[in-house]
């Protein structure tokens, strides 16, 4: 049980005063091969996603699919309803009187896009999580502030806890700290 | 960032100029030749291609109208277009004055009988509305929308010319200032001169969205015409360095928007008049789905809102230079052939000739003709010979701008 229990290390965490520290800072983690880490900073750094090396989130595929199963859903549910299910004459026009689905099918096409977005957001981002290993990092509420944190984890092939830690102090931090899960 | 520039670009811009203006001297020379020749499309012509011209000329003050509201930086690149284009308004409204010479041989609502009343004056839809549709409040209207809309584009070209010269603020707070209001009066008097010189064609009709959906249509000619334009001035400085790729997608993102919204108001309109589908409303849309003038109906459905959006709704094609001027080419095209889908089947009325007293000096030509396409041919070059006329005078990039630094830079990354 103790083995389970034993706090593993999360990664090394960077603190930088300025933002144009970490952006470098990532620059350089991605140059000397480290892949798995992430930067927390209380403004949009510009730039910093490509130097993290993110790749484009897929979330506008999925709002995609989203909006088009919104379209099919209206469009096929009035089609259903008005042509299969229930057919009236109304004004002697045809069941499949197309004009008339077009609010309820553009309608729902922004609804299921729309809900794809936030829910499929949430669901990219891991969210909800009561809790995330970085909180352990000292003087963390500051990346809400005004500091810049780069953390390296240790998920990453050439995650080495001393090397990276060397690797970190040449950044020019103001703090470099090893952390853990627990 | 300066402005210095190289002989070549105002040297390349002025032969343009020439060639334009010449271009479209020619083509007014024709146009004249065949009004002296009687040659009843001479009108149908004149019209599309005016308000060709007219789009890009009000799409360019809406633009100032949103861009000293809202600040954005790509404004700041659209601006100098922007400005130059609505200071066209003035030739272009004296370039009316044919039209407004000859009502009744466009306007139904404007043809007399000898005793001088209008031929409608019975008619139980249109009597009621010739208090305004006559020939003195016509003129005092057009008077109206020429010295609100000339005046405006030259209030905006003055200030902005003064803060190029000084750099002082105050010049920038004034252009916001009157940005407000003017868009107001903007929509207010395009509204109505959309009344007047388009719809009115089709007297008996009527639709409330119309001038809304005029105005997103000059937005689309504004807004293509300037990615074409900037992409092709980014092959110089200063606007290579200027206009970068995030100027460039917030544009097209503007353009898509636009034709997003081009089609949101035309279903608007078409769901209300499809479902009464009552005899005085609908003859607009019968004359636009009579045979031949359905495929140009279905072009323009395809063309200005199914293939653009499919095609533009990508980030990488709005993102890329070629993919996004190839759309905006298209659009540009298709523009076109919406001026002609808004006028050729309202002269051409197949659907309501039995149905009301029209009368016949307007509606002898044919649906397509020659010089449909000569009189977009000469307001296309016209315009843009007088666009790059006041397009010269100014520098490129409203560099003295004080926000000009802010808004162009704030968004590029800093790396």
């Amino acid at each position: 049980m103790e083995d389970i229990l034993e706090a593993q290390t999360y990664g090394v965490v960077a603190e930088f005063a300025h933002p144009n520290e970490v952006l470098a800072a990532a620059h350089k983690a991605r140059e000397a091969g480290y892949t798995v880490m992430d930067a927390y900073s209380p403004v949009p750094v510009h730039g910093l996603d490509e130097a993290l090396g993110r790749k484009r989130s897929i979330l506008a595929w999925l709002v995609f699919a989203g909006g088009l199963t919104g379209t099919l859903t209206g469009f096929g549910m009035q089609y259903w309803m008005a042509h299969i299910n229930y057919p009236w004459n109304v004004g002697g026009r045809p069941t499949i009187s197309w004009p008339a689905f077009i609010p309820v099918t553009f309608e729902l096409t922004i609804l299921f896009a729309a809900l794809t977005c936030v829910f499929g957001m949430f669901a990219l981002n891991g969210l909800p999580r009561p809790h995330h290993p970085i909180f352990n990092t000292p003087n963390f509420d500051r990346s809400a502030i005004d500091h810049y944190f780069l953390c390296i984890e240790a998920k990453d092939p050439q995650f080495d806890e001393e090397k990276v830690t060397a690797f970190l102090k040449e950044c020019g931090p103001e703090a470099v700290n090893t952390i853990t899960d627990a | 960032m300066t402005t210095t520039e190289t002989d070549f670009l105002p040297n390349k811009l002025k032969q343009m100029q020439s060639f334009a203006l010449i271009m479209g001297g020619a083509g007014l020379a024709i146009m004249i030749l065949s009004w002296f020749a009687g040659v009843a499309n001479f009108y149908q012509g004149y019209l599309i291609g005016w308000f060709l011209a007219l789009g890009f000329a009000l799409g360019g003050l809406l633009i100032l109208c949103i861009h000293n509201l809202a600040h954005g930086g790509w404004g700041f690149l659209l601006r100098r277009p922007a400005e130059a284009s609505a200071m066209t308004l003035l030739p272009l409204m004296v370039l009316f004055l044919p039209i407004m010479f000859s009502l009744d041989a466009l306007y139904p609502w404007a043809i007399r009988d000898a005793n001088g009343v209008s031929v409608y004056a019975t008619d139980p839809i249109v009597s009621s509305k010739l208090h305004y549709l006559n020939h003195s409040f016509i003129w005092i209207r057009y008077f109206i929308y020429a010295i609100v809309w000339v005046g405006g584009a030259r209030l905006f070209w003055t200030y902005s010319g003064k803060q190029d010269e000084t750099g002082d603020i105050v010049w920038r707070q004034k252009m916001r200032f009157m940005a407000g209001p003017m868009a107001l009066i903007y929509i207010l008097t395009l509204t109505l001169a959309s009344v007047d010189f388009l719809m009115s064609l089709e007297p008996q009709w009527f639709s409330s969205i119309y001038g809304v959906m005029v105005a997103s249509g000059h937005m689309l000619s504004m807004l293509s015409f300037g990615l074409v334009f900037l992409t092709w001035l980014s092959k110089w400085e200063p606007v290579k360095t200027a206009f970068t790729l995030e100027r460039q997608h917030d544009i097209g993102k503007l353009l898509f928007a636009f034709i997003i919204f081009w089609a949101y108001i035309q279903v608007s309109q078409f769901i209300i008049y499809w479902h009464a589908n009552l005899p005085e409303e609908i003859t607009w849309y019968m004359n636009r789905w009579s045979p031949g003038f359905n495929s140009v109906s279905w072009i323009l459905v395809l063309s200005q809102f199914v293939v653009p959006f499919l095609f533009l709704i990508s980030r990488s094609t709005k993102r890329n230079s070629k993919t996004l001027v190839f759309a905006a080419c298209f659009l540009l095209v298709i523009r076109v052939v919406d001026m002609y889908w808004m006028i050729a089947p309202s002269i051409n009325i197949p659907e309501t000739r039995d149905l009301y007293p029209v009368a016949t000096k307007a509606m002898t030509g044919s649906a397509i003709h020659l010089l449909d396409l000569v009189g977009v041919v000469t307001f296309g070059s016209l315009w843009f010979g007088m666009f790059l006329y006041y397009f010269r005078q100014r520098p490129i990039l409203p560099v003295n701008d004080p926000y000009f630094s802010l808004g162009v830079q704030s968004k590029e990354p800093n790396a």
